[in-house]
């Protein structure tokens, strides 16, 4: 149960910022930069696994943004999702433009991640909390029912593409990867709630 | 596991495979929706990167320069020289100067069409006088080749004392021995005058036959014809009244020839 303290995820001003951004507001922009940079430069250096390169994809992400924001349906995600799969699509293709998929391959990094933390004040409270959540919840996860996920969310592989790199027969990847959705969807119901 | 509950786990997994892809979401059902939002949640386990602060001023930097600059902050960045004072002046100008130079260009093709249609005229009137010319020249060639090749015998003709010409006349009978074809040729005759005709006569034993009337072109009268009356010995040409009765000579006798020349 979550703490009555923490602060909820403004999802409404988070569309209040998208419009204005189609008006062509840069504060407005700048706004969601301060909220979603971190998370969107962490996404995109644990896909491209290039510090440089994460923060110019960072760069088109926002830029896409802008020219974007008209396009941006509340219908079909939240904003802070919309902009992830922004994120992690543009992310991927870049990672594949590079052809360095087999290096990824090898498998989930335990990279040390702590030279990147994050300035006084830059990361919103609630974020701070969602992560948290997160971390408990993965770190209950099977350590192969992480490894399908992570193939899937951060490599863009299917199941089947998953099956074939790892010599994990289809079916287990498709029981790996549902339980681990069931278990993740039942204890963030509190934040799907708050995204849906 | 219920039927349904295994078809929800199978979209499910559909929805997985295609959010892996970067397919974008539809505004479909709920699950999918759930899925959506509970798929994109899974970066925030990170570590949170925040970017340089220099990745911000880039992004600014981009968005400047994408940016269209208003019109009125560049006008009065740089002034527009006194000749481009106002843009829609200008533009007027310049469709004036189009306009201009269409109606000058459209003049002088009219103007090289009325040229071109007068050298098509002058250059039809030319070729129907070579046509002329050509036939002319068909004609007197045929004639030159009976003279030269077939006319066996040659009549000289000669001016007789009573004719009115003021200058002399001469003429030639050329005649073909086999076929009696014949051909007259006049130099020096002056036009008719008026209410008279150059007639030619043949002159045979049974009298004078009328040959035909010549029309006289440049001083010169040519007459031609397939045969002659059996036994003409000789030629004669005369003025003759206009309509009157062809059956013998009346008029004055210009030119007589009465002995030939073997060719």
């Amino acid at each position: 149960m979550r703490a009555p303290e923490e602060e909820k995820v403004p999802q409404d001003d988070d569309a209040a910022l998208v419009e204005r951004v189609a008006r062509r507001d840069q504060e407005a922009l700048g706004e969601l930069y301060e909220r979603y940079a971190s998370l969107l430069l962490a996404v995109s250096r644990r896909v491209l696994d290039d510090g440089a390169d994460a923060e110019e994809m960072l760069q088109e992400v926002f830029l896409q943004v802008w020219n974007q924001a008209a396009r941006y349906d509340r219908r079909r995600s939240s904003v802070s999702t919309w902009l992830v799969l922004i994120a992690r699509s543009r992310s991927i293709d870049r990672l594949r433009t590079r052809q360095v998929l087999d290096r990824t391959l090898a498998g989930v990094r335990q990279e040390n991640r702590g030279a990147h933390t994050s300035p006084e004040g830059a990361a919103s409270v609630w974020i701070d909390q969602r992560r948290e959540r997160l971390r408990r919840e993965m770190r209950e996860l099977p350590a192969e029912q992480r490894q399908v996920l992570d193939l899937a969310f951060f490599q863009g592989m299917t199941q089947s593409e998953i099956a074939a790199a790892t010599g994990i027969p289809l079916g287990t990847v498709k029981t790996r990867t549902l339980l681990a959705m069931k278990k993740l969807r039942k204890a963030l119901e509190s934040d799907l709630r708050e995204l849906l | 596991m219920s039927r349904e509950a295994h078809r929800e786990d199978e979209v499910v997994l559909e929805i997985v495979d295609a959010l892996a892809r970067g397919d974008a979401p539809s505004a479909g059902s709920t699950l999918e929706r759930e899925t959506t939002e509970l798929w994109a949640l899974l970066p925030y386990e990170l570590e949170p990167a925040p970017p340089r602060p220099e990745v911000w001023e880039e992004i600014r930097g981009r968005l400047a320069s994408s940016r269209v600059v208003p019109f009125p902050e560049r006008r009065q960045a740089a002034p527009p020289p006194p000749a481009r004072a106002r843009r829609g002046g200008w533009g007027t100008s310049a469709m004036a100067a189009a306009l201009a130079v269409c109606l000058l260009g459209l003049g002088y093709l009219l103007a090289k069409t009325e040229q071109q249609q007068t050298a098509i005229a002058e250059l039809a009137a030319r070729l129907a006088a070579a046509d002329d010319r050509l036939a002319e020249t068909s004609r007197a060639r045929a004639q030159l080749d009976m003279i030269t090749r077939v006319a066996q015998h040659v009549y000289p003709m000669h001016s007789t004392p009573t004719g009115s010409q003021r200058r002399p006349i001469t003429g030639k009978v050329f005649v073909c021995g086999q076929h009696q074809q014949w051909y007259l040729n006049v130099q020096g005759l002056e036009a008719p005058p008026p209410g008279y005709d150059y007639c030619l006569w043949f002159e045979t034993a049974a009298g004078m036959v009328l040959g035909g009337t010549m029309t006289v072109r440049d001083g010169v009268a040519e007459l031609s014809a397939p045969s002659m009356p059996p036994g003409t010995k000789g030629f004669a040409v005369t003025l003759e009244k206009t309509g009157s009765h062809r059956e013998k000579p009346q008029g004055d006798v210009l030119l007589l020839g009465e002995e030939s020349i073997s060719l």
